[in-house]
């Protein structure tokens, strides 16, 4: 990685920014299907 | 013990000072505690009666509340911070340290007021992504959605403002890259698209209508200072007014 | 659609007369209010919120003890930092300037978002998940937004953790005062793109003023344009029940306004991976 510019790092970056913003979808969505299924028991249970 | 308290609490309620100030009993009664919400003016901002449902944390996590909350504390550690700050170039930066060192309580809040500050910015994302994710901007509550947004740039604007009062070189600089930004507007600010076929330079663009000046200086700070502390506070609390009083009219569209 | 457990305040105005307030009162207090069973405010929710508001003072009281406030030097015009950040919450726009110029970076993009935000619930006809956690009824709302909060969450991590001096790209493990050796990559527009690989002459076909419009160049606009045009058409053509639903004004709003967003990862792309700069050039401004 001696030239910091070249195509590895910055695909290293890109890379990044794909798993990163993927990443954070995944933690919403994943708190969001979280919780519909915990209201939905709730109101099976009631 | 506790029937002495109780009797002390009965008489203490039944004195014409007390009637005259909360004009009910203490809400240990269903009737007394119809009538503090009616009677009390920061509990009316409250219905008397709520869904058990609505009641879930898990629903609102307290976001909108929160934000809310700390909106009120900046309020008041701002208010004493003002008694020690003076928007002038040559002397604001030593009345930050002052804070820090001789005043009483200086450093306490003055990192209440830092913490808070990033807290309400981070809350009102979550609140708006809480509110988004259970689709409580949906008709007929377009209107208050639209109302929070225009809170989230107050928001962003007040946080802002207050970050040049310090006058300290991250200050001064990060003030310096917004107003960079603002120079490069299209059609308003001289170094954007379009701003020199219309006649903008830098003393009349966008920048210099925010910052008093071309350079972040004197003139930027009491801008500043007058918009983060009396301006930019006037105009949330107006939209937190209307905010609130749209949730109540719609009802809260929690859980059943 | 007022909900039944908001009561017209203009009732407490007639608090004189305590027989109409009594019997409010004794309805509200005594019966339920609507199908579902309802709790008085004071104590279930006031305490839930006293309880809240407690806590939360407690761990800002610890955060100011444990980190106060930072105080950096006095300002000073003539000693610029290095590097020179905005406050985290503009972090991400400050990122975009890699790939953005400051007009668009700074200004039009972020308008987008604020109009976009504002636009979207006159934008969604969805009628399902109306005060209720769901994913599954109303997947591309979810879908779309979450993305938008991902991207702009991403760029902000980037502008806190891996920005460094010159605002280089700085992983955990590089030492934070050695500066990074400038770019030696040569960084290419669209239009030189075009005018490569076609073979395309570099004389303008018509000059307007400053502008030389070279056929390279309307090109790049044929491209510009071309990705909203065929990005809206595209869902028209084979998914015609989505544009039947949103309607023709909600829909070229909602896939403008989704094509722009997923301009910007795009664009990065195009610069890290294709060392491409500019995808549409003139003299005015350049995209």
């Amino acid at each position: 990685m001696s030239d910091i510019w070249g195509y590895p790092y910055r695909l290293g970056i890109a890379i990044f920014v794909t798993v990163g913003i993927f990443g954070i979808m995944g933690i919403f969505l994943g708190f969001t299907i979280w919780l519909e299924n915990s209201f939905k028991k709730d109101k099976l249970k009631k | 013990m506790k029937k002495l308290l109780d009797r002390i609490r009965e008489n203490v309620t039944k004195t014409q000072v007390w009637k005259s100030i909360f004009r009910h009993g203490y809400p240990d009664t269903d009737a007394n505690r119809a009538l503090v919400m009616f009677s009390n003016v920061i509990l009316h901002l409250h219905p008397v009666r709520i869904r058990r449902g609505a009641l879930k944390i898990k629903f609102t996590w307290c976001l909108g509340g929160l934000t809310f909350f700390f909106f009120v504390l900046l309020a008041i550690t701002g208010v004493f911070l003002m008694f020690y700050y003076v928007p002038d170039t040559r002397r604001a930066y030593n009345d930050i340290k002052d804070l820090g060192s001789v005043i009483y309580f200086g450093s306490l809040f003055r990192a209440l007021h830092r913490w808070s500050a990033h807290a309400m910015v981070f809350s009102v994302w979550m609140h708006m992504t809480r509110v988004f994710l259970t689709g409580s901007y949906k008709p007929p509550r377009e209107f208050n959605w639209v109302v929070g947004v225009i809170l989230l740039v107050t928001t962003l604007v007040l946080s802002w403002t207050g970050y040049l009062l310090p006058w300290d070189q991250l200050a001064l600089w990060a003030v310096t890259v917004g107003s960079k930004m603002a120079e490069a507007s299209p059609l308003l600010g001289n170094a954007g698209p379009f701003g020199a076929e219309l006649g903008m330079s830098v003393n009349n663009d966008i920048a210099f209508v925010l910052l008093g000046g071309t350079v972040v200086g004197q003139s930027a700070l009491l801008r500043f200072y007058v918009l983060h502390c009396l301006g930019l506070p006037l105009i949330t609390a107006l939209f937190i007014a209307v905010h609130f009083w749209r949730i109540r009219k719609d009802g809260f569209s929690g859980p059943l | 659609m007022a909900d039944k457990e908001s009561r017209p305040i203009a009732v407490v105005s007639k608090s004189g007369n305590s027989g109409g307030l009594a019997d409010l009162i004794k309805r509200t207090a005594a019966e339920k209010i609507g199908p579902e069973d309802t709790v008085l405010v004071w104590p279930n929710l006031v305490y839930i919120e006293f309880i809240s508001m407690l806590a939360i003072t407690t761990l800002l009281l610890a955060l100011a003890f444990f980190s106060p406030a930072p105080l950096e030097e006095l300002a000073s015009a003539d000693t610029t930092p290095n590097p020179t950040k905005a406050p985290w919450y503009f972090l991400g726009l400050q990122e975009l300037l890699v790939y953005f110029d400051p007009w668009l970076a700074g200004v039009v993009l972020p308008t987008m978002i604020i109009i976009g935000l504002v636009l979207i619930p006159y934008i969604d006809p969805n009628p399902l998940g109306k005060g209720y956690y769901t994913f599954s009824e109303r997947k591309f709302a979810v879908t779309g937004f979450i993305f938008g909060l991902g991207l702009w969450y991403v760029l902000i991590l980037i502008g806190v953790e891996f920005r460094g001096l010159d605002w280089s790209w700085y992983w955990p493990w590089d030492d934070p005062h050695i500066h990074k050796p400038a770019g030696a990559v040569k960084l290419v527009d669209m239009e030189v793109i075009f005018q490569n690989a076609l073979g395309l002459s570099e004389t303008p076909i018509v000059t307007v003023g400053r502008y030389a419009i070279t056929l390279a160049n309307i090109l790049t606009w044929a491209l510009f344009i071309g990705y909203f045009v065929v990005g809206i058409t595209i869902p028209f053509l084979f998914m015609r029940k989505f544009y039947n639903r949103l309607g023709f004004v909600r829909y070229n709003l909602t896939m403008f306004l989704l094509l722009a967003m997923l301009g910007v990862p795009l664009k990065i792309y195009l610069r890290l991976l294709a060392n491409i700069k500019y995808v549409l050039v003139t003299p005015w401004f350049k995209i």
